[in-house]
């Protein structure tokens, strides 16, 4: 793949996209438009950075519940996700049929995944398999959170991408807290290279805040495995700055998990970068930010307005009907 | 061609492999050895390494990276060595292989199979013989396909194949090397969504599936000669049960007698039982007669154990016989 | 503009209810869409509030720390919202599914294997037995109760006291023979019943009924036009009885197993009668029923008998009976109690009859009033005071 300059204004925009679309959904949630929001704030930095390097025309995507930034870079658009929210009839992702946050569209190269957590590791060897039959080129790239490294499931898929050499870049975002349980109650490693160890496959640690040196990381990562197919393991450091979820008020946090997690907010971080290098003026961080709360006021009614699902389609799609899809 | 089971699903199988190059198979030791039963046998080295590949020993992760690879287009066909190591794969098969259809709205599909060798009979212990079958059905988006012998076991897998559901292909492992028949071409398929009438009669139903389709029609022509005419029905799909055929089969006689190697309570049989009584309570001449293991754990290993435990299949001919003369 | 009202949001797969820890807005403020207007709190999380409407604060509908039900009213907003901007689309679901006919796929007359086995152990004659399930089928009760009325019509002595003889009648020339109906059968044991068991005791009075006639006759065109029922003199004794066992309850009242049962609510027993059978149908709560709702029940009933269609449910909980033998022309008869209850009051024929009254004589309407009552429940003083009530409540009707 052809390098091309890094477009900083483009990341910028995904980052504000991602974290304004998510204070919607809070706000909907609080209003009690939508059900269940599960956030990936905290998450940006390095979910951004990761749509810029992937190529959607090739490569695929396995993701879990708090890459909404991450699918928002590889298809899914504003108004695709809040039909997701809200579960609305034309929500690509399943139809209203799943819980928001479950992503899955064929066209956009994202595979469909469940909630019970981790499955989709082995579901993101089986897309790597099926491209090294079909020789076609491409990666995967799939997630998880550090509560998911004691499924089973995950080692699995590591242990078969390790065997069969599937193209597989494994991503584990590490915030540090597995729903409510601390990370020393979750495993005793201070980190997850044991794991690259063991399998025998490529580890890389990264710090997931930072949308540049995020983007650094992981373009070296992306090349080597364009060149070389292979499974790679990587680590993101990120912080949660909400709680598990909107059924959640995380008061179990402790005083230093909350400062530690507020003092490493994406935004903020990248914003002090662009500026300190002069990538991207303040004028036109403001620009970006206004367009995109108009952007999202707009999508937000269309979103509350479109229609529900009808109630006469719920045995549809069982199996196979008629001719087929 | 005469084939016995094990032959007839070989030959199935490469049949396949030669028809469409989206199938491959995967499972503990399919590829070097051929199969725990011999299955899979010389496949390797016919289409390589790649199309019959010998897996980890790890079932949630065969069924999970099929799944993953019948999304982005192949057509996966995995062997779990054992019906009773389904287990590890549970979740990936409930939570994703069954519903994946219906959770993106027809966007994915998930057109593969899981062949898996069942039953007792054999002296295989507890975790060598379980019927599993009730635990799968009930699952909407899978299929549970069960044949009962080699030319149904060759068609009705090739239709498991090329279909885009996915199915559950259980195989009697007792069924493999002791049914014998002629089997047809390689373009002869079932439907596997269609129980089959073995054999008419009037006088009483006999509903099973699997190995038990041949016993229970060696009975009937047994009550043949004493002048009972007795049908049996095989139903072929374990789920969704295929109710217009049973409905009408049961009407015949409205004696129906059930018959399964799994244990009574919760059996698949009882939802067949279920069904006719309340669809055609009135056309019912009889009490619905069940036929299964007792509720024990599984099959023990000791001979005496297991004879034990099957002794109700051995009480086929008298309950019939006492249900045509009720 | 318009006054919106803004409700407690459900938030949490299961909440059902939330508290208002604190506003976060007053009456007056103006209000922008997605800010903050409360503090509030449900079983899993502690939030703040975002409105979903612009506009002006109208009123806080409830205290702070109050808890209501998800979906309850707590704000009123004043919008200037155009209205358009409410609609939203929803799949309308009653209509989209579509109801299973469970009536159409039911047999037409099947018979269930208990049916058969029943029918073959008793040895009926199925064609005899009046099914009461849908479209006629028989039932396993109907199989039960016909066994029972079969067994029970030549051996009434099974409570009686008095020993019948069972003996197969012979016709001859000049007699014949014939089986009652079941239903006849019925009513021949019920009747034997109540008489054997209880002691009957009677008492007349005669009523002036003047008012009464005077006063249907005014009204009776008119009804008919309204209610397209004939109004008769019968639904103003119902109406009349039923006011008289509230005022003397004690004849509202069964003697069971040597207790009083005493009935809270006055449910009539009538008696109608066709050529073959008695029907005693009752009319519920009579005393809070008008004269019109009474009359316009009794048509009904009365259709439902001709009909063939009464249920027995409409045969049930009746307290006391009673009876318009007026109707066949009687001026005098003693009625059976319909066990349990306590008693039966036959109303007979009104006829006009010179009476003395104040020392002159005057043409009135007169009726005779005959009760018969369980003489263990009560005695002649409360029955007389029963039926004291009952003439002053018929002469007190309005003319």
């Amino acid at each position: 793949m052809q390098k091309t300059a890094i477009n900083y204004e483009k990341m910028y925009e995904l980052l504000i996209l991602a974290r304004k679309i998510d204070e919607r959904f809070w706000q909907l949630n609080r209003a009690g438009e939508a059900p269940f929001v599960i956030s990936g704030k905290g998450h940006e930095g390095f979910q951004v950075a990761l749509a810029q390097l992937l190529n959607q025309k090739i490569d695929w995507m396995a993701p879990y519940y708090r890459d909404l930034p991450l699918v928002l870079g590889f298809g899914e658009t504003p108004k695709s996700v809040f039909l997701n929210l809200l579960s609305k009839a034309d929500d690509t992702n399943s139809g209203g049929r799943q819980m928001a946050f479950h992503w899955g569209n064929q066209a956009n190269h994202i595979l469909s995944h469940s909630s019970p957590v981790t499955t989709q590791f082995l579901h993101a060897c089986g897309v790597a398999l099926a491209l090294k039959k079909q020789g076609q080129p491409g990666i995967v790239v799939t997630t998880v959170g550090d509560g998911s490294t004691s499924q089973g499931d995950f080692h699995e898929a590591l242990n078969f991408a390790s065997v069969f050499n599937l193209p597989v870049l494994f991503i584990i975002e590490n915030n540090h807290i597995a729903m409510s349980v601390a990370q020393e109650d979750q495993y005793k490693q201070k980190d997850f290279s044991g794991f690259g160890q063991a399998y025998q496959i490529k580890y890389a640690k990264i710090d997931g805040t930072n949308v540049m040196s995020s983007y650094q990381d992981l373009q070296k990562i992306i090349e080597e495995m364009r060149a070389e197919p292979q499974p790679v393991l990587v680590e993101a450091d990120v912080v949660r700055l909400t709680a598990h979820s909107s059924d959640d008020d995380g008061s179990y946090l402790n005083e230093q998990e909350r400062n530690y997690q507020e003092n490493k907010d994406p935004v903020t971080i990248f914003q002090q970068e662009l500026l300190a290098q002069q990538l991207l003026s303040q004028e036109k961080m403001t620009e970006i930010e206004e367009q995109i709360s108009d952007l999202i006021d707009e999508v937000t009614e269309e979103a509350l307005a479109a229609a529900d699902p009808a109630a006469d389609t719920l045995e549809q799609f069982v199996y196979e009907e008629g001719e087929g899809k | 061609m005469k084939l016995n089971m094990i032959d007839a699903i070989h030959l199935g199988l490469q049949e396949e492999l030669v028809r469409d190059e989206k199938i491959y198979l995967i499972g503990e030791d399919i590829g070097r050895k051929g199969g725990a039963f011999g299955a899979t046998k010389g496949l390797q080295e016919q289409f390589g390494a790649d199309r019959v590949m010998d897996a980890p020993l790890a079932e949630s992760g065969i069924v999970g990276m099929a799944l993953g690879s019948a999304m982005a287009g192949m057509r996966p066909v995995c062997e779990i060595q054992f019906a009773d190591f389904i287990f590890p794969a549970f979740n990936q098969i409930y939570s994703e292989v069954s519903k994946l259809r219906y959770r993106t709205n027809n966007d994915f599909e998930a057109p593969m199979v899981i062949r898996a060798p069942y039953g007792g009979g054999i002296q295989g212990g507890l975790y060598h013989s379980q019927s599993i079958e009730s635990f799968f059905a009930h699952m909407p988006g899978l299929r549970v396909v069960i044949p009962s012998g080699p030319r149904d076991a060759k068609a009705l897998l090739k239709t498991a194949i090329r279909s885009n559901d996915p199915v559950l292909f259980l195989e009697h492992k007792k069924a493999y090397r002791s049914l014998v028949e002629v089997v047809g071409d390689a373009e002869e398929c079932f439907p596997i969504d269609q129980a089959i009438m073995k054999k008419q009669g009037t006088d009483c139903l006999i509903i099973t599936y699997g190995l038990f389709v041949s016993k229970a029609v060696k009975v009937a022509e047994k009550l043949a000669e004493e002048g009972y005419s007795v049908g049996v029905l095989d139903l072929v799909s374990i789920y969704p049960l295929d109710q217009a055929t049973i409905l009408d089969a049961a009407k015949a006689s409205g004696k129906v007698l059930l018959l399964s190697e799994g244990n009574k309570e919760g059996n698949v049989i009882s939802e067949v039982a279920a069904v006719l009584a309340e669809e055609i309570l009135f056309e019912l001449d009889a009490p619905i007669k069940r036929l299964a293991a007792p509720d024990v754990p599984a099959v023990p290993n000791a001979k005496t154990l297991e004879d034990a435990y099957l002794h109700f299949s051995e009480t086929l001919e008298e309950e019939t016989r006492a249900l045509i003369l009720f | 503009m318009s006054i919106k009202m803004i409700e407690m949001p459900r938030i949490g797969e299961s909440s059902v209810e939330g508290t208002l820890v604190k506003w976060l807005v007053e009456p007056g403020e103006k209000i922008k869409k997605y800010q903050p207007i409360a503090e509030i709190m449900t079983a899993k999380v502690t939030t703040e509030m975002p409105s979903m409407l612009s506009g002006i604060v109208q009123e806080q509908l409830i205290e702070e720390m109050a808890t209501v039900a998800v979906g309850e009213a707590i704000l009123a907003v004043q919008t200037v919202e155009k209205a358009v901007e409410e609609q939203v689309v929803q799949a309308p679901l009653k209509e989209t599914i579509s109801q299973p006919n469970t009536m159409a796929r039911l047999p037409e007359k099947g018979l269930s294997p208990s049916v058969r086995r029943l029918s073959k152990e008793h040895q009926i004659d199925l064609t005899q037995v009046t099914g009461t399930g849908i479209r006629g089928r028989i039932t396993k009760k109907d199989i039960a109760q016909y066994v029972q009325n079969r067994n029970q019509s030549p051996q009434p002595q099974v409570t009686s006291t008095k020993k019948v003889e069972v003996k197969k009648l012979i016709a001859s020339d000049t007699q014949q023979v014939i089986q009652p109906s079941p239903i006849r059968l019925a009513i021949a044991k019920h009747m034997e019943e109540s008489k054997s068991d209880i002691p009957h005791a009677w008492m007349m009075v005669e009523a002036d009924v003047t008012p009464l006639v005077k006063r249907r006759e005014q009204l009776k065109h008119h009804f008919l036009e309204e209610n397209g029922v004939k109004l008769t003199y019968f639904p103003y004794f119902v109406k009349a009885v039923a006011i008289a066992l509230k005022k003397v309850p004690l004849l509202n009242a069964s003697w069971q197993n040597n207790q009083i049962l005493q009935h809270h609510e006055i449910n009539l027993s009538i008696a109608v009668g066709t050529d073959k059978a008695l029907f005693t149908p009752v009319i519920m709560h009579a005393d809070q029923k008008s004269v019109r709702d009474i009359a316009v029940e009794i048509q009904q009933i009365v259709q439902h008998i001709r009909a063939g269609n009464l249920h027995q449910v409409q045969m049930e909980g009746g307290t006391f009976t009673v009876n318009n033998t007026g109707a066949f022309g009687s001026v005098l008869s003693k009625g059976i109690i319909n066990a349990p209850q306590g008693g039966i009051l036959q109303v007979e024929s009104i006829v006009k009859r010179p009476v003395v009254i104040d020392d002159m004589i005057a043409i009135r309407s007169m009726v005779n009033l005959c009760l018969s009552f369980d003489h263990r429940l009560l005695d002649g003083v409360m029955a007389g005071e029963f039926l004291a009530t009952l003439k002053e409540t018929l002469l007190q009707t309005e003319a």
